[in-house]
């Protein structure tokens, strides 16, 4: 067992409880659905995941990945990659330079690394992108750019939130199946929050619905 | 042609008449009294070259260097020290007696910061006092602490001034990307949050604060009221070297004084290009650097340290005031007590009836400056159509150029030019000067809700047959009162700061509060400086409290108006 969450509570600081006594595992390689309609608290839980909480909220419970304890670790020392419905391309660098912001440094030398955030441009289909400023991009050509700098960065897990949300219908399938087939591809865990249903099917994992409390 | 005459472009070519001619003016006359005088003394038969005379005054090397280094490294730590400042500013909720701190500092005028860090750091100011004791020297000691050649006191000076300036500025600009899912993400890769904000947002905010940064560096490298106070004396920066040119009684030193302020603003000019340049550097290298993907801790170690000094620096500033406030209030307080021996207002009192007129000059040069302002700010508002791109960016750029050429490199000139004209110390021509610096702000401040004020409004007014005359007075105005009373704040503490142009062209007949302390300065009194410098630094922020309360007021039972921000 891999991304292990244990009787996680999220309220907020002298407020209401918004995830009550949540447990869930996540196997390599799976991909596990959080279902729930706005205001259950969804993202919330993503961003206790991430470590993203704000001050103004209260976690309780505890939360493991590869058994290292992650509830005192700040976001970056987590090693868990995030995968928004916007997806966050930074717009003062190139598509290929925010591939090479997320590319870990074990990787030396510029041609090495040139060469590494190539292939990853052309199994995103964004061949010959190096150099395109993101503003140009396509929704669903970020989404798959900001997938590829995500896994450059060799996260040991990765959170989805609503991330095929804001995508055309006609390309929603497309991007799915590629951001799937890659995390399964990598073997990593991968916690997912959506309210189209179609996304856990098309996850083929174990899913849980939480409601409004 | 398609350039056709309207309203609104009669409103922007009078603006930038009134604005730019006066630089205009000033400049072409500088470079006239250079060439007539130096014909005027080859007659005369007591021909010199006034490059040649400029470059012969003692210690003019060691005045430009001190100019450059003061101006630059006061620049480049302000920046820095702000920049720090935001970034844990938005990681933590800031407590509203450090936001006050920096309301504070940032309207108080220059001169009373400067006059009350004398107060702080001189060899017999607090700091030594306090010092002395609890050990056991006996008398203040023998050091440069303010005034000293390498003008360290300037900077801090500036330091202190600048700091909540571009705080603000910083804070402003943030809230215009969306920092914090930039930094979850660049976070989510690994870096932590010190390497966020250098390799992400810093780079996203600088083109965002670079014309007030370059407006910070050319106060820095040509500024006078701060370098009078604070600044080395013999030879003193540029600015002042020239000032006391300008002033001698020698007449045969005016053009060398006209050729060092071109000179002046030449080194501004200089140094514009050297940031540039240095900028486009970062940036080459910079994303060199952002691609290694090196995600080392080395900046999470200084900014802790960093953010503590800069709360320190905007302490200092405060505590600075407040012992203004202090020595105006003691009647005994000698060396080396730290405290007052008695308080009295006998210093307050004994100057009233002078007081009285320099407050009321100074507060009338003021009201009337910003009013203007604000008049010709709503004239071009209501009059401008903004279908091209020039009244989106230059036209606002053109505005803002008063704020980047050095006081001195123009105003002495330009008061020739009044002198001839009849105008040279008349309130018209003070006022105007004034508006030069007032104008810039007040614009700026006004330009966001007034250019996003919902058009609706205006068209279902239009449709209930209110004319356009009745909707600025019964609807626009009233709806964007809290955006006039911040212009109001803010036009009031730049006008009331003003030296050089009320010295130059009030041709020392009209005197404010600010003319009044630099005078003192020169070892007067401490009680009486402490008691106009803490009156200067009292207005401005009578002003900034009274705009705030007034819109709160306002606000209690409107919650569909938004507040000013910030």
């Amino acid at each position: 067992m891999s991304l292990i969450l244990e009787e996680i509570t999220i309220s907020l600081k002298r407020g209401k409880k918004l995830i009550d006594g949540l447990s869930l595992s996540v196997a390599h390689g799976e991909i596990f659905t959080v279902m729930g309609p706005s205001g259950s608290g969804k993202s919330t839980l993503l961003d206790a995941v991430g470590g993203n909480l704000g001050k103004n909220f209260d976690l309780k419970g505890e939360l493991t990945l590869n058994e290292q304890d992650l509830l005192l670790l700040p976001p970056e020392k987590r090693n868990i990659g995030l995968l928004y419905q916007d997806a966050i391309l930074f717009p003062h660098l190139s598509v290929g330079e925010n591939l090479a912001f997320g590319l870990k440094d074990k990787k030396q030398g510029r041609a090495k690394r040139r060469a590494e955030i190539d292939k990853a441009l052309r199994q995103a289909g964004l061949d010959g992108f190096y150099d395109r400023d993101p503003a140009t991009l396509s929704g669903g050509q970020r989404s798959r750019a900001a997938l590829m700098r995500t896994l450059l960065s060799e996260p040991a897990a990765l959170l989805l939130d609503e991330p095929f949300s804001k995508l055309d219908l006609d390309m929603r399938d497309e991007i799915r199946s590629f951001v799937f087939s890659s995390i399964y591809e990598r073997n990593i865990p991968a916690l997912m929050v959506t309210h189209d249903p179609s996304d856990a099917v098309a996850a083929n994992g174990p899913s849980i619905s939480i409601q409004v409390i | 042609m398609r350039f056709a005459f309207n309203l609104g472009n009669a409103v922007q070519i009078f603006v930038f008449v009134a604005i730019l001619g006066p630089i205009f003016l000033g400049l072409f006359q500088n470079v006239v009294s250079v060439f007539g005088q130096k014909a005027y003394l080859d007659i005369a038969g007591l021909s010199a070259n006034p490059l040649h005379t400029l470059l012969s005054v003692p210690g003019l090397s060691t005045a430009v260097l001190t100019s450059l280094s003061t101006g630059i490294l006061a620049t480049v730590i302000s920046l820095w020290l702000a920049l720090i400042f935001c970034i844990i500013f938005l990681q933590k909720i800031v407590k509203s007696g450090k936001l006050a701190m920096i309301t504070m500092l940032l309207s108080a005028p220059h001169v009373a910061v400067a006059i009350g860090l004398t107060f702080l750091i001189a060899p017999s100011g607090w700091v030594f006092r306090l010092i002395a004791s609890i050990s056991n020297f006996e008398n203040p000691p023998d050091i440069f602490t303010i005034n000293d050649p390498f003008g360290v006191s300037l900077i801090a000076g500036l330091v202190v001034k600048e700091v909540p300036f571009l705080i603000f500025v910083i804070i402003a600009s943030i809230t215009q990307i969306p920092v914090k899912s930039y930094l979850c993400e660049a976070r989510a890769l690994g870096y932590d949050l010190a390497n966020c904000w250098i390799r992400i947002i810093i780079p996203q905010i600088w083109p965002l604060i670079r014309l007030p940064a370059f407006v910070v560096l050319a106060y820095s490298l040509a500024n006078v009221e701060m370098a009078v106070v604070l600044g080395p004396t013999n030879p003193p920066v540029l600015s002042v070297l020239l000032m006391r040119m300008f002033l001698s009684p020698d007449v045969t030193l005016l053009a060398p004084a006209s050729v060092g302020a071109l000179l002046q603003i030449l080194l501004v000019l200089f140094v514009f290009l050297v940031f540039y340049l240095l900028e486009v550097l970062f940036r080459f290298f910079g994303k060199i650097w952002l691609c290694i993907g090196n995600r080392s801790a080395i900046f999470g170690i200084i900014f802790p340290w960093t953010v503590q000094f800069s709360f320190c620096v905007m302490l200092l500033g405060c505590f600075s005031l407040f012992l203004s406030v202090v020595w105006s209030f003691s009647s005994h307080w000698r060396w080396p007590s730290v405290f007052p021996e008695a308080l009295s207002f006998q210093t307050w009192i004994k100057l009233a009836p002078n007081l009285v007129l320099f407050l009321g000059d100074s507060i009338l040069i003021a009201s009337l400056t910003t009013l203007s302002a604000i008049i010709i700010a709503i004239a071009w508002f209501q009059t401008e159509k903004r279908d091209n791109a020039m009244d989106g960016k230059l036209l606002p750029f053109a505005i803002c150029i008063p704020l980047f050429i050095p006081q001195i490199g123009f105003l002495f000139g330009l008061n020739s030019v009044f002198l001839k004209t009849g105008l040279s110390g008349s309130w018209f021509a003070v006022i105007w000067c004034h508006l030069l610096y007032v104008f810039p702000y007040v614009f700026i401040v006004m330009a966001n809700p007034w250019r996003s004020l919902d058009p609706r409004i205006s068209k279902s007014a239009s449709a209930l047959g209110v004319g356009p005359l009745k909707q600025l007075l019964f609807l626009k105005m009233p709806i964007l009162i809290p955006s006039i009373l911040a212009a109001s704040a803010i036009g009031i503490s730049v006008s009331i700061a003003q030296f050089l142009p009320t010295l130059f062209v009030g041709a020392g007949r009209i005197s404010t509060l600010t003319t009044e302390v630099i005078a003192l300065s020169y070892g007067s009194d401490r009680r009486i400086l402490g008691v106009v410098a803490t009156l200067q630094a009292l207005v401005p922020w009578i002003a900034y409290a009274g705009a705030f309360f007034i819109s709160r007021y306002i606000y209690n039972n409107r919650s569909g108006l938004v507040g000013i921000s910030q």
